[in-house]
């Protein structure tokens, strides 16, 4: 059954940006119910404009559709007034575009990309009327599923999925679908559905472990409770991007999103090795797409949906080996169209530098870099091949070029950072600010050129050489950034960070283990959502939350972990293996530089071993192909 | 200033105006403005129409709009200026525009103008608006007839809007034209001819709570679906639509 339009009408005109609540989107697809064995709802737990932007949802929706028995539908957390206006009028959680509600979907799939979006998962299940612990959900109820960076560390939020993809969604998804329809063809029992579904590589049946401790508080041991249940669950890869579709037919919204345009992934993976970072140890190997098909995509994209700009996008654009030319392409061959060319992540460098100006032409919209740390040793320790060099020479000329305002991006609390580092951070965003005033006057631009420092805190991630590091308390974290606030001040200079109490959640959510879900729960009970908003996060009731439950959070915030320790997430894998994990960590205490493996030089990560893959580079395939 | 590099395009000139008439409903009556100016953009762009395209670093499609539509009201009467760089067959080009626009936009009617046809921001003046009320209580014809009279007959309507930079007061009776009333089955229907654009602006729901409130119904309890019908220009003293 539909949801009563009249019903919902009246809540629309009194609800902000209605909109988002309504569907009816170009290429969004319709498709009668009835007609199809398994229906599914992709749930992004944050407001449309976000979720509608993240790049996974679209593949996914396209990949299922495509299929004619499947109908993919969905969803989004309502924003507060929205939300309380559902609840109080009986309106469940629905579907954009039929209006059915989520309770009538065979599989709920949840996105899961950053953690603190954890309590909206809870809120979304609640206001669908869906139980929100996967041990209570009845026979008939949707099969729970989650996918996403986040579920590297699954165990916080395991309790509450039935089961969870770990890794590369294109070709698993097609899988999971086929399972729940020979399950709904068979009649199978939940039961049998969740054996077969564990059966998939890469899904993961959190029932089917059983998490013992020791006495203090450490895993003791994880052990799978049921012969379905693989050990450890290997994540699942693409191992050819050009192999698994990509959405051409993409939904463009009726209002502005966040990333208002259209997306092109011009590469998956990224193996710079930064120490600190998930994204570039999860999401290897490295694997290009070909020059020709970017280009054709980009055409049949901006085609389809009638958007003016394109977003080259990966987790380090300029690395890409044709950059240069796809943009240039895509620029001289729309001339006459008004098209423009983004790219987002560019390097600290000149070769950067000359592609953002190739790009933005006249409009100079600001720029970007990341140094990540304010010293050389500190940027070693994390495998940030940026110098100071580098960020003077990239600045200079970005200057030069007319940019008059650069945001320089830090991390705080990285291992053994000093005050020397702080100071380093000062002196650098000094530096470039004098650059520019030096720059500018020289080209003759009567402009004052501006720095932004943008610092984060360090989060110790899953999966990364950091992982068995603490964060620093939050009482450091902030006497650290009281120190920039003391330095960073003047003319010219601006400083934006990120609220340290947000910080320590997203550190304990990210190392925790299963006895957060109860605490999840209870946050949610007491009225946490969108906790990454600023506007709505409440520590004291997280803390609350907490208490209630006896678990220090300051034992997966705060607490320096051993290699020989069991980690919560040890039995995931990324393909990444924990020795090298261990040998980078020694490396960044002693300062050792690891390089690229795109240069050619393996460094063992493991993950091609592991899960019989190869990096796919495009100029290199092309040497090879001479040679 | 050459390090700001140069302009990527010289402002084209267009031939002429392809002004159309077109509806705003269903999902896409929850647009802003800035929202359907985006998508209108967007379905030109899908449509492969030949648009003139601003100078500038940033080159926009020429296109121009009617005075906007709130948030949540339909209309069945949109105008909306498209410049052309080559001329279209009429037709073709709103077949081509209909299949690309999303469901609730559709072109009612259209025609080519001079290229210098003054703007719609300028002769857009009046608008009917029907106001579709649905009561939970029994609430009858007569009674918003009755409701209605007491509306006209008052010789000043103060309504105070509070905007960002303060409350500011205005007279609407002046604005309000015509107000007529019909009932179909459950629903009684109100038909407002009321200012919009350069002479001032009467805002379709402060409307509906003047003429509920001039009978103490309290807002809240009546279901107002509004409907923008038509939108006018003033030509010899009387409306008529923008050609």
């Amino acid at each position: 059954m539909e949801i009563d339009p009249g019903i919902l009408e009246k809540l629309l005109v009194n609800v902000g940006k209605p909109i988002r609540y309504v569907g009816g989107e170009w290429n969004a697809i319709r498709k009668n119910h009835d007609d199809v064995d398994v229906k599914v709802l992709l749930a992004f737990p944050d407001t449309y404009e976000i979720g509608m932007s993240h790049l996974g949802l679209r593949i996914l929706y396209s990949i299922l559709n495509t299929r004619d028995d499947v109908v993919c539908e969905r969803t989004f957390m309502p924003w507060i007034d929205m939300y309380d206006a559902m609840m109080n009028s009986g309106i469940p959680l629905y579907s954009l575009e039929s209006r059915h509600p989520a309770r009538d979907f065979d599989i709920l799939g949840f996105s899961l990309q950053y953690e603190l979006s954890y309590t909206n998962v809870l809120a979304m299940l609640d206001l669908a009327g869906i139980p929100m612990l996967s041990a209570k959900r009845g026979e008939d109820e949707p099969l729970v599923i989650a996918g996403g960076p986040c579920v590297y560390n699954p165990e916080p939020i395991a309790d509450f999925l039935d089961a969870i993809l770990i890794g590369e969604g294109e070709e698993a998804i097609g899988e999971i679908v086929d399972t729940q329809k020979d399950a709904k063809a068979n009649r199978l029992s939940r039961l049998e559905l969740l054996e077969n579904l564990a059966r998939i590589p890469g899904v993961y049946v959190p029932s089917f472990y059983r998490v013992s401790y020791l006495p203090d508080g450490k895993i003791k041991e994880v052990e799978p409770r049921n012969p379905a249940a693989s050990y450890p669950v290997k994540k699942r890869v693409v191992r050819d991007l050009s192999q698994v579709g990509y959405p051409e037919n993409v939904i463009t919204p009726l209002t502005e999103i966040v990333h208002d345009r259209a997306v092109l992934e011009v590469f998956r993976g990224c193996t710079r090795g930064c120490r600190f970072c998930q994204a570039g140890m999860v999401y290897r190997p490295v694997r290009e797409r070909a020059p020709d098909e970017v280009l054709k995509l980009a055409e049949n994209i901006l085609k389809n949906t009638g958007y003016n700009e394109i977003s080259l996008m990966s987790l380090s654009s300029a690395d890409y080996s044709h950059i240069r030319e796809v943009s240039r392409n895509l620029l001289d061959e729309r001339k006459d169209q008004g098209i423009s060319v983004s790219l987002p992540s560019l390097r600290v460098d000149s070769f950067s530098i000359d592609l953002a100006k190739e790009v933005q032409k006249g409009r100079r919209t600001g720029l970007t870099f990341a140094p990540e740390a304010g010293t050389q040793r500190l940027r070693n320790v994390i495998n940030k091949g940026v110098t100071h060099d580098d960020l003077i020479h990239a600045a200079t000329s970005a200057f030069s070029e007319g940019w008059h305002s650069l945001k320089l991006y830090f991390m705080i609390g990285l291992p053994t950072e000093t005050e020397d580092d702080l100071k380093g951070i000062v002196d650098m965003a000094k530096e470039t600010l004098e650059c520019g005033r030096r720059e500018l006057k020289q080209a003759g631009i009567r402009k004052r050129p501006e720095v932004t420092v943008s610092v984060s805190s360090f989060v110790p991630k899953a999966h990364t050489p950091f992982q068995w590091q603490p964060q620093m308390p939050r009482e450091e974290l902030a006497r650290r950034q009281a120190y920039l606030k003391k330095h960073l001040r003047g003319k010219g200079l601006r400083l934006t960070w990120h609220d340290v109490d947000k910080s320590f959640l997203e550190a304990v959510l990210s190392r925790g283990s299963r006895r957060l879900g109860p605490v999840i729960e209870a946050a949610y009970r007491r009225g946490c959502k969108f906790s990454a908003w600023d506007s709505e996060f409440r520590f004291d009731k997280w803390t609350k939350g907490f208490q209630s439950h006896n678990v220090s959070p300051e034992f997966y915030g705060n607490t320096k972990w051993e290699y020989g320790d069991i980690l919560p997430w040890d039995h995931i894998s990324s393909g990444v293996s924990k020795e090298f994990l261990i040998e980078e960590a020694n490396r960044a205490l002693s300062g050792v530089f690891t390089p690229d493996c795109r240069s050619g030089r393996c460094p063992d990560c493991g993950v091609c071993k592991s899960l019989k893959v190869s990096p796919q580079v495009m100029s290199r395939v092309r040497k090879e192909v001479s040679e | 200033m050459s390090a700001a590099g140069e302009p990527l395009h010289d402002c084209e000139v267009p031939v002429c105006t392809w002004r159309i008439q077109m509806t705003k409903t269903g999902a896409t009556k929850y647009m802003s403005h800035l929202d359907f100016v985006r998508t209108v953009e967007r379905s030109a762009r899908r449509a492969e129409l030949p648009i003139t395209l601003s100078g500038g670093f940033n080159p926009r499609p020429r296109i121009s709009f009617a005075p906007a539509l709130p948030v949540g009201v339909s209309s069945n009467s949109e105008f909306v200026d498209i410049m052309l760089k080559e001329s279209v067959d009429v037709d073709e080009a709103s077949r081509k525009l209909n299949e690309s626009f999303p469901d609730g936009m559709r072109v009612v009617s259209s025609r080519i103008l001079p290229p210098k046809t003054p703007a719609l921001s300028t002769i857009i003046q009046a608008a009917v608006y029907r106001l579709d009320l649905h009561f939970d209580a029994q609430v009858g014809l007569d009674c918003v007839l009755t409701a209605i009279d007491r509306v006209l007959d008052r010789d000043s309507i103060v309504v105070t809007h509070v905007t960002p930079k303060g409350a500011r007061r205005r007279d609407l009776r002046p604005l309000i034209y015509e107000i007529r009333a019909e009932s179909r089955d459950s629903i009684v229907s109100v038909y407002a001819t009321v200012a919009t654009g350069s002479r001032g602006n009467v805002r379709p729901f402060d409307l509906a709570e003047i003429i509920l409130e001039s009978k103490g119904i309290e807002s809240k309890d009546a279901f107002v679906d509004i409907t923008r019908e038509g939108l006018y220009a003033f030509r010899d003293g009387s409306l008529c639509l923008p050609w």
